[in-house]
């Protein structure tokens, strides 16, 4: 039933952001027709003016179209499992889970395919896909393990995004009400998200600050910052010691970030499991 | 064995009571009228049996089964409201009934819209209120489930339509299932109508067959509706 439900979320997300994708690669082509022809013929004015105009448009383009595709997803989420279509999907033969999850799968991955089609934009509009910054920082192999590790949060931060927009809109549409007057429900879900949103700083700012005790010993203690010091006077230079404290901020903000999305989650799937209440 | 028992349901929004201990046991091969004023509990109720809405307090099982997964293969429920994005199709909405649930009878449902002159290329945002309702009454209905939830069919339609949903009910279920109807048109469904339940502020005011009401009160539903909820 999963695997229904995931063709039926793609194919009905994907019929409205094909038409994003294919508004944003016509930008993209245009921006590169231009350039092509500024680089053609320097001198004619109006090619130099329609360049600059057209990568400009193209840069936005692909901003908004992947803020557009988390705002989608997000908006596809409310309608299809808490407001009118919500009687269909809710009584049909599948667990919460399933619902859930495959939002959350199908989200995730319209989310990753619109960085893949901005990255490629991005490049048409630009004439060229390769950029020396990214080549400088795959050769050196602690800066490759830094760039991977970036990936990799990057990937578990989209899922975890999404979980944070989607578990507060239920949140916010099971609410318990104590009075009979209602209160609006999409108000119900941005407190959700303030309250869930700080629960996590807090997490984080735990998190963090044990690994930089974990790191530097006890900041309260005496000798706090000699010991920061002479970890970069052991013989090992100051910018691998730097690249090791990225990395291991990096870990700590991926694992932070793939509990939290897992708490999630799992109190979304609860509180549809056990208070669903379509009014 | 009954097909619906719940017992001693519960459900409040804020303070106000939506149903108070109410139970109730529904046999199969029944069509079964849920008739109450305004805010009585009657949606409240059908929502409880199909899952989208949880009592706080109380059982109900249908086909003996908890109200989950399993239950909602057996249960066919008609909102009273529309549930299909206007943007697809009503050959999507076909489909989408056949991928996931496994007793969705297409030819019936195929032929029924052929019936009502609906276009499988409409898409649904084209087609009127009624004719909307009319589809999702024709979907609901070609399933073969054992029980058919029915919230407000014939509510905002005409009355040639509202004759061709009492057919399309009275043709489509089978003798093992059982209909539940919840409407205020009561002198239009009471000819179809095997039982009916009065909800009376989220208590069960009574559950009598109309045959019984007949013979007994010597009145007809309608007249009895309109007794025991004057205002």
């Amino acid at each position: 039933m999963l695997r229904k439900l995931i063709h039926y979320d793609s194919k009905v997300q994907i019929r409205f952001l094909c038409g994003v994708y294919a508004v944003e690669a016509l930008l993209a082509v245009l921006s590169g027709i231009f350039l092509g022809l500024k680089n053609q013929f320097p001198d004619v004015v109006i090619f130099v003016l329609m360049s600059g105009f057209a990568r400009a448009i193209c840069v936005l383009s692909v901003v908004v179209v992947f803020v557009g595709t988390i705002i989608y997803v997000v908006a596809y989420f409310r309608r299809n499992l808490l407001r009118d279509e919500g009687y269909l999907m809710h009584t049909l033969p599948v667990s919460p889970l399933q619902l859930y999850g495959s939002k959350l799968l199908t989200g995730t991955v319209f989310v990753y395919l619109s960085v893949f089609v901005g990255y490629l934009c991005f490049g048409i509009g630009n004439l060229r896909f390769r950029y020396s910054v990214l080549e400088e920082i795959l050769k050196d192999t602690a800066d490759r393990k830094t760039f991977l590790l970036m990936v990799i949060t990057f990937l578990v931060v989209v899922p975890l995004l999404l979980c944070q927009f989607y578990s507060s809109l239920v949140l916010g549409y099971t609410w318990k009400m104590h009075s009979a007057n209602p209160v609006n429900r999409d108000l119900l879900s941005v407190l959700a998200y303030i309250i869930t949103y700080m629960v996590q700083q807090a997490l984080a700012f735990v998190g963090l600050f044990g690994y930089f005790v974990i790191r530097f010993g006890n900041p309260l203690e005496s000798g706090f910052l000699e010991r920061v010091a002479s970890l970069a006077g052991k013989g090992v230079s100051v910018q691998k010691e730097m690249v090791s404290y990225v990395q291991g901020i990096l870990w700590v903000s991926l694992t932070l970030s793939v509990i939290c999305g897992a708490v999630l989650f799992a109190l979304s799937v609860y509180q549809l499991n056990r208070n669903l209440n379509l009014e | 064995m009954s097909l619906i028992k719940c017992e001693g349901l519960v459900k409040k929004y804020g303070n106000m009571t939506a149903l108070s201990d109410f139970s109730i046991e529904i046999p199969e091969g029944r069509i079964i009228g849920i008739l109450g004023p305004n805010g009585s509990g009657k949606t409240t109720f059908i929502k409880s049996l199909c899952g989208i809405l949880r009592p706080e307090a109380g059982t109900i099982r249908i086909d003996g089964k908890e109200v989950g997964i399993e239950s909602k293969k057996v249960v066919s429920y008609l909102p009273e409201r529309p549930y299909f994005s206007s943007a697809v199709r009503v050959k999507d909405t076909l489909d989408f009934f056949e991928d996931f649930y496994g007793d969705f009878d297409r030819k019936t449902a195929l032929h029924m819209l052929s019936t009502l002159q609906i276009d499988l290329k409409s898409k649904i945002g084209s087609l009127s209120k009624g004719t909307r309702e009319k589809l999702q009454l024709v979907l609901v209905m070609s399933r073969k489930a054992k029980v058919y939830l029915l919230d407000e069919p014939m509510g905002g339609v005409d009355p040639a339509a509202r004759d061709f949903i009492l057919k399309t009910i009275l043709t489509n279920y089978s003798e093992d299932a059982s209909v539940l109807l919840s409407t205020h048109l009561i002198s239009d469904v009471e000819k179809v109508l095997d039982d009916v339940v009065f909800i009376k502020r989220g208590r069960l005011a009574l559950h009598k067959s109309v045959d019984e009401i007949r013979m007994e009160e010597k009145k007809s539903v309608d007249t009895l509706f309109r007794e025991v909820f004057a205002c």
